[in-house]
């Protein structure tokens, strides 16, 4: 009877294949990490309870800081294109190829549309961190916030609206935005929220 | 075998067989070990502290003719009036003749809010037989703060009340809870126990 050999086998793993896999993902993860775009206005949202995600596409979202100042951006940067040149067209503002185009790259504004060449036209974007925006007018006599979220409406009727505010802005200044979201017939929008953790 | 082969194929047949330059065969394990770890690092801290929405439903601003607005039962209503520093300010609505009782509830302290929509639930259940019956309308004063308007809209799912709105405040309303601000008995008192009668 012939001895049975027990084969010693290696230990030893080829580990190539699993170290190309491990950087493949690791690259992946890398470049689709999408960095926190840099705000113009520090808002810092309240918490709920609510486990709905912010929708990431087709939303206009209205940031009111703590002095109740209110900032606009919206998430299509064609439409943003599109959405300027309308506000021009009815305030009579004319904005160059130049100024359009940083505007479609401007997340965020908070400056009435008769500032905004002045805003776009500013070179670095240092000194575009250091203007002072001093809120859209949303007041009844001029009403821009109303206009920017009507025509945004127009363009992209899918459009949904967020507020969000911060935990300290005082209740008129966030009321006033509802008021004017109820104005434009749009009595469904979310606030945006952090998750409380206990 | 956990080593990258780099000592080059099978090598020539009849060739001769060289001394080797280099050290053929390099450790990965340490590698594949790193990559992982940043794999892991950079799952945990993206897809977190996203931020979340919470749905608003307004009521339709629309005037309704009188005759088409529904009548509603005083005793199914409570006011929820957000004041300063995280105060509720909240009464039953009674019907019309009699002085509605304005009590405070905080947020500062747990579930003292939740507690207030449960026992009115309770009560309207009790006399209406179903305790969705129960209606909140949440007003705030021009004080109170915005993070409060979301802690009062976050009660809502939490006590599974279904009808609520927010509505803008009467300037009776608003009168009462000035009375109460000024009024330091009643503002100390941080729970809605605290026994008293605004004029």
């Amino acid at each position: 009877m012939p001895k049975v050999k027990i084969k010693r086998k290696s230990t030893l793993i080829d580990m190539t294949a699993m170290c190309d896999v491990a950087f493949l993902l690791l690259t992946f993860f890398m470049l689709t990490t999408k960095f926190k775009p840099e705000e113009v206005v520090s808002v810092d949202i309240p918490a709920s309870r609510s486990e709905l995600l912010t929708p990431d596409r087709d939303i206009m979202i209205i940031s009111i800081e703590k002095g109740g100042k209110a900032f606009f951006s919206v998430d299509n940067q064609t439409l943003r294109g599109d959405l300027l040149d309308k506000m021009g067209e009815m305030y009579k503002v004319t904005f160059t190829a130049d100024q359009r185009k940083n505007f479609q790259l401007t997340e965020t504004f908070g400056v009435d549309v008769r500032q905004l060449p002045q805003l776009l036209t500013v070179a670095t974007a240092e000194e575009k961190r250091n203007f002072a925006q001093t809120g859209v007018p949303m007041d009844t006599v001029n009403n821009q916030l109303g206009d920017w979220i009507l025509e945004g409406r127009k363009l992209n009727p899918k459009m949904r609206i967020a507020i969000k505010g911060d935990r300290q802005s005082d209740m008129p200044a966030v009321q006033r935005v509802i008021e004017i979201l109820q104005e434009r017939k749009t009595n469904k929008f979310n606030l945006i929220t952090s998750l409380k953790t206990n | 075998m956990a080593e990258l082969d780099t000592s080059g194929g099978g090598g020539k047949k009849g060739g001769k067989k060289r001394s080797k330059k280099s050290p053929g065969r390099v450790d990965l394990t340490a590698m594949v070990d790193l990559g992982f770890l940043l794999i892991t690092f950079f799952m945990l801290t993206t897809t977190f502290n996203k931020p979340k929405a919470m749905d608003v439903i307004m009521p339709d601003k629309t005037e309704l003719p009188p005759e088409d607005r529904p009548d509603v039962p005083a005793s199914k209503v409570i006011s929820l009036i957000l004041g300063k520093d995280d105060k509720v300010y909240w009464y039953e609505h009674v019907d019309p003749g009699l002085a509605p009782q304005m009590q405070i509830a905080n947020f500062a302290e747990p579930k003292d809010v939740e507690k207030v929509l449960y026992d009115k639930q309770k009560i309207v259940a009790a006399k209406w037989g179903d305790k969705y019956e129960m209606i909140a309308l949440i007003k705030t004063m021009p004080d109170a703060k915005y993070k409060n308007l979301v802690s009062i809209l976050d009660e809502m799912p939490i006590t599974d009340t279904k009808r609520y709105a927010i509505v803008d405040i009467e300037d009776a309303e608003k009168e009462m809870v000035e009375k109460l601000y000024a009024d330091p008995t009643f503002n100390t008192g941080a729970t809605a126990a605290t026994p008293s009668t605004p004029k």
